[in-house]
């Protein structure tokens, strides 16, 4: 009896052993993470996304019981890090974080040796609405001010903008009310926040929560969003109307997200979503969502590549229409 | 404000604090004279290792990073010509010739003594005058921004040695370098070939590498085989006398005050500011022949110009959230990291960070100072080594450099492509100066003033219609003038 016992035992573990092996197809997978995971970043250090993924890292080093450290793979409007990503060895080991617009805005407004296709999707972890902003010396109260001063005033009033995304959706603004105002495009989101406290432009675009320091001082006002702003922490800022409440059929939010080589094992990606979601909800990162404005979502990789293509979509249909 | 100050330096009085300044700044000053490690690139390596720090630390050992970089550059200037960080550029003018004169020493000293005073300089203005800089900050809109660039490229014609036509030359060359890229407004494709690491146009910090680095280590290549033996006789440290300092006061303060004002409006930074110091010091002095053959005024300007932007970038960073450079656009990265939202509530909401961040500004240039006395040594002795061995080691940090600048081999491409440019240009008597200035200020021009034709409705009187500008419209219409005049009056001596 106790022989039959310890057979049975053994041959348990073993039927237990075996079907592990079969569900993780492969020793070194089962081991996964087993080194270094490069996180591609493909903006400078310092800005917004590079701080949301610095504040994603430390929950997703716990999560994978590795370190991840972040490349800054910088240019061409985060191009060129996709690209690298796009073609790097599909182990796992390098995924990119960016932004959905970021990375569909440039697929809508030129053909680049990659497509959303060319990926697989971990997921999403941090959603941000744009937001339009004005100096509180303007006369603007809300976003209905703006668009009526714009009609007695064609060609007058300026939109500050940076990067394709909000370009885009100025346009789609334009296009859609029949207005016609000035779109200054500037480099990058300093010079545009430069530009608004310095009392240069009518109306700028920005990710929320950016500025939101100056909201809370008083010296700049919200006037809308491009979605609901529900998940912001700045209460007031909780119910700012939304282009569609003005009658602007557009909604997007941009949400950073996960992204790896398209030829990536299925059973890598999921550990990989699993790693993902544990740091998104993590309490690090709630933290970080605290300072920075915004609590932290999770996004399916499912869900977020259906965003990615839906996105694409509503961006590529603005450019065809608005855009000569 | 003074019992803030009080309270920021008595944080600094921590030893661990004092430590970690003194850590940085030391790390600082070796990063800087490496060509081709910047300072952007040391404090993003060491952001994920301050993690577990507090605010503080963690800032104060990047404060000293970035107080370092700016002299280390300049050792790298002068004893091999080529700077180690874009901002030292300048200083190599002047810096080498001395060290070829067999001054090595007292140009490190003078370096040493202008960046210190430079950064002296500058901290008083910077703590004195928190609202007017703040205002400059603001107040400097992208017309004013265009018309510091066009000044600047304006004043390269005066560095131009020999040739005023092949400074000229080169300048265009550089403009032309500087429109590849993406349009800054309406994002046509210039000079792309269909490449997309081309739509980001040439990286300047690739072009520095290329021009200062490579080209430099092939145009010396007959120094090979030739220690610097004429150095021999002054190693070791020679700080300039008191007396000296004051007879050159003017040097110094043109470049402090031109490092904290330019250093604060956001988008110029230190590598523009050096030479408009250089150029203004050298058009008012009674011997601008001088200039470029080991004066050491040519030393002294932009020395304290570019520890002079320390104070000038802390404004706008710490009072309205907006980076002056690279560097603080790390540092502001690194506030939000920390739990501190940066932006014109930090003063108010964490004053006791805001304080001893500047107090810390202070405690770093003067470790500066005192790490400079006793590393110069060291760093002469580089130069009595054999070129064969010095070249192969800059040539490694050159591309380590340029690959880090987007952690891609791209930009190592076009940093060789340009230096074998850099080559034959420099050769054929084209100053290479020229070239990296109209690739430095030619997009800051571009941009800045398409945006200002854009928000004035393309009205060119923008470009005018406030004093400062007319100022500068002014004096860049002198200058051409004035050049024009010279022309035609060589022409005529020599006929």
């Amino acid at each position: 009896m106790q022989n039959f016992k310890t057979t049975l035992t053994t041959l348990s573990i073993s039927a237990i052993a075996m079907m592990a092996a079969v569900a993780f197809s492969g020793a070194a997978q089962a081991k996964f993470p087993d080194r270094t995971i490069h996180i591609v970043v493909p903006w400078k250090a310092g800005g917004g996304t590079d701080t949301i993924a610095r504040g994603f890292q430390k929950g997703f080093d716990a999560a994978a019981g590795q370190t991840a450290v972040i490349d800054n793979v910088n240019g061409a409007k985060s191009i060129t890090g996709t690209l690298k990503v796009s073609k790097a060895k599909a182990d796992g080991y390098t995924l990119l974080l960016n932004g959905s617009l970021d990375t569909t805005s440039n697929l809508a407004m030129k053909k680049l040796p990659y497509t959303l296709d060319s990926f697989k999707y971990i997921g999403g972890f941090y959603l941000t609405p744009t937001w339009f902003l004005t100096n509180v010396k303007r006369p603007y109260k809300d976003f209905g001010d703006f668009l009526k001063a714009a009609k007695a005033n064609p060609g007058k009033l300026t939109m500050g903008t940076a990067g394709s995304t909000h370009t885009l959706v100025s346009h789609a603004i334009k296009g859609a009310t029949g207005l016609d105002f000035k779109i200054v495009p500037f480099s990058g989101g300093a010079d545009l926040k430069k530009a608004m406290i310095g009392d240069d432009i009518d109306i700028g675009q920005f990710h929320a929560p950016v500025m939101l320091n100056e909201i809370k001082a008083g010296l700049i006002r919200p006037l809308a969003a491009t979605q609901s702003m529900q998940g912001i922490s700045y209460a007031p800022a909780k119910t700012l109307k939304t282009l569609v409440e003005y009658g602007i059929d557009l909604s997007l939010a941009g949400t950073r997200g996960l992204m790896v080589p398209k030829s990536t094992p299925d059973a890598i990606v999921a550990k990989l979503e699993a790693i993902a979601k544990k740091a998104a909800l993590s309490d690090s990162f709630a933290s970080f969502g605290k300072t920075f404005g915004f609590a932290p979502v999770w996004v399916s990789g499912k869900d977020y590549k259906k965003q990615l293509h839906d996105e694409l979509v509503t961006l590529s249909a603005i450019k065809a229409k608005y855009i000569k | 404000m003074i019992e803030g100050l009080i309270g920021g330096f008595g944080h600094l009085a921590d030893p661990t604090n004092i430590l970690l300044i003194l850590a940085g700044t030391a790390l600082g000053i070796l990063v800087g004279a490496l060509p081709g490690l910047s300072s952007p690139m040391a404090i993003t390596v060491l952001l994920p290792l301050t993690y577990p720090f507090e605010p503080i630390p963690a800032l104060i050992l990047l404060m000293g990073v970035y107080v370092g970089t700016k002299l280390g550059g300049s050792f790298s200037a002068i004893l091999l010509r080529t700077p180690g960080t874009p901002a030292a550029a300048c200083t190599a003018l002047d810096g080498f010739p001395m060290a070829e004169k067999g001054e090595a020493a007292r140009a490190l000293g003078l370096a040493t003594m202008g960046s210190t005073c430079g950064g002296l300089i500058s901290w008083v203005i910077a703590v004195t005058s928190i609202p007017f800089l703040a205002a400059v900050a603001v107040e400097a809109k992208n017309a004013d921004i265009a018309l510091i660039g066009l000044l600047g490229l304006v004043m390269v014609s005066a560095f131009a040695r020999g040739s005023m036509l092949k400074g000229m030359i080169g300048v265009m060359i550089g403009l032309l370098i500087a429109s590849i890229g993406l349009d800054p407004i309406d994002a046509t494709e210039r000079f792309t070939f269909d490449i997309p690491q081309m739509m980001e146009g040439i990286p300047f910090t690739a072009a520095l590498i290329g021009f200062f680095g490579i080209a430099v280590v092939l145009s010396d290549l007959k120094l090979v085989g030739k220690a610097s033996e004429m150095i021999e006789k002054n190693v070791g440290l020679q700080l300039p006398r008191f007396k000296e300092l004051l007879q050159r006061w003017q040097a110094i303060s043109i470049g402090g005050i031109y490092g904290v004002i330019i250093g604060a409006v956001p988008g110029v930074g230190a590598e523009s500011a050096t030479w408009l110091a250089y150029a203004t010091v050298k058009n008012r002095s009674k011997t601008p022949e001088k200039f470029g053959t080991g004066e050491p005024d040519g030393v002294l300007a932009p020395e304290a110009c570019n520890n002079a932007t320390t104070g000038g970038t802390m404004i706008p960073m710490l009072t309205l959230g907006l980076p002056g450079d690279g560097s603080t656009a790390v540092m502001l990265g690194a506030l939000v990291l920390h739990g501190v939202e940066p932006g014109v509530l930090l003063m108010q909401q964490s004053g006791d960070l805001v304080y001893t961040l500047l107090a810390s500004l202070l405690v770093a240039t003067i470790f500066m100072f005192l790490l400079a006395l006793g590393a110069i040594k060291y760093f002469v002795l580089v130069l009595r080594q054999d070129r064969s061995y010095l070249f192969p080691f800059v040539l490694v940090l050159a591309m380590v450099g340029a690959y880090a600048i987007s952690n891609t081999l791209f930009p190592v491409y076009i940093a060789i492509a340009l230096g074998v440019v850099g080559y034959v240009l420099e050769s054929r008597g084209f100053p290479l100066v020229t070239v990296v200035l109209g690739v430095i200020l030619g997009p800051i021009i571009e941009y800045n003033a398409r945006i200002a034709m854009v928000i004035s409705g393309n009205d060119w009187s923008a470009f005018v219609s406030t004093w400062p500008r007319g100022i500068m419209m002014g004096l860049t219409v002198l200058l051409v003038l004035r050049e024009i005049q010279k022309a035609f009056l060589d022409h005529r001596q020599k006929r």
